[in-house]
């Protein structure tokens, strides 16, 4: 460093240079006069894997509000709706294959059986359009979600379009089958 | 179904399997650091921060349930074979409805209960998470849909066999005559 103020030395004035060991011998006495806390290291251990939840449990940190503050937009609705019908379907399903296993009757005998209750063509069709709603739901949505998985349509003014045409496919899917 | 089974078996994604990825992204020439100091020693033996030469298989999490248990896993391959699952039955459903045949019939069956199968297992592991429920519970829900699964699946070959079939059941069914006005 001293080599390096010589070299500074011969390239400046004299006074100039006069002021700047002055400032320098100023701030050397005024750092000494300041105690200078001993740092310490720590080698860097990186934090442990821990799943994101687990931690903030661990730390007690609070949740935000989701589900009860944000608005209900035709996006969130229809996707839950689409997992719902997903579950009804399925019920029909499982209804129809653990049915099949426990009840002691085979399938005719319970369709005569809802036959005996002599229902009206009103209450058929409205029960057959009930039955069938979550099924042409389904699988127009599902249509509009394989469309999504080719990486097309993602755009928001094309979900909200592709979300109207896929409600009134679902509505027709429905009626024409309410009416088989 | 199956195919996800035996993806979760523990010999598709167990250690060895995890060992053999590591050793197979491993860097071939380890970056000659100077070999003087204790620091770099210690560098050298625990891992390093090389660039591996094979980096284009790189395990991170992307299977949800595979998270929830700790470990790495791709799910990569078993979405397209969902997403083609999915694809198939649009076509599958009206068809066997049409013309129905023990073929299509056993087709539809295992497809679809394939296809609740991965709903359900979504469902599942979006909503019973451990941070919520603990370790055990959710767990059990995932064996529950297991249980269902393979318990429909069952019913509905059952129908097929013993009974009418799917389609003529659902087809039976949507055909229940309107009661008759004295």
């Amino acid at each position: 460093m001293a080599f390096y103020c010589c070299g500074r030395l011969g390239n400046t004035s004299l006074l100039g240079n006069l002021a700047k060991f002055r400032t320098a011998l100023g701030s050397a006495t005024y750092a000494q006069a300041a105690a200078v806390p001993k740092i310490t290291f720590k080698k860097f251990e990186p934090p442990k894997e821990e799943h994101h939840d687990i931690r903030n449990e661990r730390l007690n940190r609070p949740l935000s509000p989701h589900l009860t503050i944000y608005k209900f937009q035709i996006t969130s609705v229809l996707s839950i709706t689409h997992r719902t019908a997903g579950i009804i379907l399925t019920g029909y399903a499982t209804a129809l294959g653990l049915g099949a296993l426990v009840l002691p009757h085979d399938i005719s005998h319970y369709v005569t059986m809802i036959e005996g209750l002599n229902l009206s063509p009103a209450t058929i069709f409205l029960a057959k359009a009930l039955i069938a709603a979550p099924f042409g739901y389904h699988f127009a949505n599902g249509i509009r979600h394989l469309y999504w998985d080719t990486a097309k349509g993602l755009t928001i003014k094309e979900v909200y379009s592709t979300g109207y045409a896929m409600l009134g496919a679902a509505v027709a899917i429905t009626l024409f089958l309410a009416a088989l | 179904m199956a195919f996800s089974m035996m993806l979760r078996r523990p010999v598709c994604s167990g250690p060895i399997m995890q060992q053999v990825m590591r050793l197979a992204t491993q860097p071939a020439v380890k970056p000659n650091l100077t070999q003087n100091t204790i620091q770099s020693l210690k560098s050298t033996l625990l891992k390093t921060e090389t660039t591996p030469i094979m980096n284009s298989v790189r395990s991170f999490r992307t299977s949800a349930v595979r998270f929830a248990e700790g470990k790495s896993g791709d799910h990569s391959k078993l979405w397209v074979v969902e997403r083609v699952a999915s694809a198939a039955l649009l076509p599958l459903i009206p068809l066997a409805l049409i013309a129905p045949s023990k073929i299509l019939d056993s087709a539809l069956a295992i497809i679809m209960v394939a296809h609740s199968f991965w709903g359900l297992e979504a469902i599942a592991v979006d909503y019973v998470r451990a941070s919520i429920f603990g370790p055990v519970i959710p767990k059990i829900a995932i064996g529950l849909v297991y249980l269902v699964s393979i318990a429909t699946l069952g019913g509905l070959f059952y129908i097929i066999t013993h009974d009418v079939g799917l389609a003529n059941s659902i087809r039976q069914f949507w055909s229940i005559k309107a009661g008759q006005k004295a």
